[in-house]
């Protein structure tokens, strides 16, 4: 009889597995061609967006996608331009990855995943055209807007590249700038009570990000524990037109043609389905 | 080629510039490397492997460590993003389950930036890590190219990034016909994409022949010794 038990002792229960074996437990899965959450391969999970919570900002949206969530929030602030572009207004893109949203994240200054993110927007703002640059501007060489755009996460869980964009592009087609004046005499800015402007947007970049695992699965929009078990990932920036606006690829394992021309139609419809939801929530605003 | 656009450097669209390499510049670190493609230079040194941070620490493999200092003043945003890139792309060519619970530091300075850095760099890393004699499982060699006025151009200067639709930065190995890194910004068409990979792919084993000189070189040199 105890012998039996003994052998019973020795079953791992899928949990179990599940922590001791976590490569071995996904290949059980993606044999199957699904994951261990329930997702297909190419299935992104659920994202949701509500916006214009944050009152005391000029534009904001809360984002969850499974479990992922960021919110974002865009102050705008007056100040002078620089000498070389005098009519020029400009975007501060910030992502801020602290305790708060996982333990991967230690207190202190912006850690190297979340400063390199924010470089990504950065640039993506820069060389993309997304705003007219020149309509932020109230009056040439003496003001023009700052637009600080804040991305923090509450709760991470894998892919925060494609949170933070989508963020942010939904909270920038809701910004609303009070209408503004330049009283020259007194070198000031009045701002009125009532009139709003809102900005508008010349593209709308968002994105889509894949890793690979063992070589050959490829698995969208991964969650934590996927982006830690493999170790190369791809993001597509699509525009509205359908033109890239930016692949990265990063990690060491080589991808073919093949490969990388498979996810590209799957990360156009999983754009298009963004800017569609992006849509329909502001006409139901 | 006739019929291609010269450029302002006198150099055709195809045609990179003048590349130069010194191995072991670095008195104390385990191997070094400076690398420059024309006017964008950078040296770097590797150590390794070496006792790690225990918050570094890993139990299976090698903590792969990058720092990238600029020109001037500390880094910014800018390097980091680099730092990240360029650690991702190694991550797979250092066979890094060979020590594990150590680290591998890898430390860049940028000399001088005309353009196409992170190539420059990636480079640079791939010469000192091989003086280093860390093991690898392939030779990783980047080259950037730009789209500017719909021509696309091999090694582009600051000067041209600046005006460029999008830039290509594009990382191979020796031992594969595929992509390992790619990073590409501006806006651009997926055939203008693999039209790029494909242009670099040609640029990289040009480079890879440049390299395998350059390693001969010093090892004659050392036997002589």
């Amino acid at each position: 009889m105890a012998e039996v038990s003994n052998k019973d002792s020795f079953v791992l229960d899928a949990n179990t597995f599940a922590k001791l074996h976590p490569k071995e437990f996904y290949r059980k899965f993606l044999t199957n061609n699904i994951r261990p959450d329930g997702r297909l391969l190419k299935k992104f999970r659920k994202t949701s967006i509500n916006l214009n919570s944050i009152k005391s900002a000029e534009g904001s949206c809360v984002l969850k996608m499974g479990k992922t969530s960021v919110v974002c929030g865009i102050k705008a602030e007056v100040a002078e331009p620089r000498v070389d572009d005098p009519r020029k207004g400009y975007i501060v893109p910030n992502v801020e990855l602290s305790p708060i949203c996982s333990s991967l994240f230690k207190p202190g200054p912006p850690g190297e995943l979340a400063q390199s993110i924010s470089e990504r927007i950065d640039k993506l703002f820069k060389q993309c055209k997304i705003i007219d640059l020149d309509k932020l501007c109230i009056s040439e060489k003496n003001a023009v807007w700052v637009l600080y755009v804040d991305v923090i996460c509450i709760s991470y869980d894998g892919n925060i590249f494609d949170a933070a964009l989508f963020s942010i592009i939904s909270a920038l087609k809701n910004l609303k700038l009070p209408e503004v004046t330049f009283i020259e005499e007194e070198g000031k800015v009045e701002a009125s009570e009532e009139k709003t402007i809102s900005l508008e947007l010349l593209s709308t970049p968002l994105s889509a990000t894949y890793v690979v695992f063992d070589k050959k699965y490829i698995l969208a929009d991964p969650n934590e524990e996927e982006e830690n078990l493999s170790s190369t990932s791809l993001t597509f920036i699509y525009n509205e037109q359908h033109k890239l606006c930016g692949i990265s690829k990063l990690g060491g394992i080589p991808l073919s043609k093949e490969l990388i021309q498979d996810c590209t139609e799957s990360a156009i419809e999983r754009t298009d389905n963004l800017r569609q939801l992006l849509d329909s929530t502001m006409k139901n605003l | 080629m006739p019929g291609e656009t010269i450029r302002a450097d006198k150099r055709t669209s195809s045609q990179i510039r003048p590349i130069s390499s010194v191995l072991s510049s670095l008195n104390r670190a385990d191997g070094s490397a400076s690398f420059s493609f024309g006017n964008s230079s950078v040296l770097c040194s590797v150590y390794g492997p070496q006792e790690v941070k225990i918050k570094d620490e890993l139990l299976d493999r090698a903590t792969i460590d990058v720092n990238i200092t600029p020109q001037i003043g500390i880094g910014s945003t800018t390097e980091k993003n680099m730092e990240r890139i360029v650690r991702e792309a190694f991550s797979d060519v250092i066979i890094s389950s060979l020590h594990p619970r150590t680290s591998i530091s890898i430390t860049v300075q940028i000399t001088q930036d005309d353009g196409s850095i992170i190539s420059t760099i990636i480079n640079a890393v791939s010469l000192a890590l091989i003086d280093a004699g860390i093991p690898l499982h392939s030779t990783l060699l980047s080259v950037t190219c730009a789209i500017l006025n719909g021509e696309i151009i091999l090694d582009p200067t600051n000067e041209e990034m600046k005006d460029a639709s999008s830039i290509h930065v594009f990382a191979f190995s020796n031992t594969s016909n595929d992509i390992v890194s790619s990073e590409s910004t501006g806006v651009f068409t997926e055939e203008e994409y693999f039209k790029c990979s494909d242009i670099c792919k040609l640029a990289v084993s040009s480079v890879l022949k440049f390299v395998h000189t350059a390693i001969e070189r010093k090892l004659q040199k050392e036997q002589k010794n």
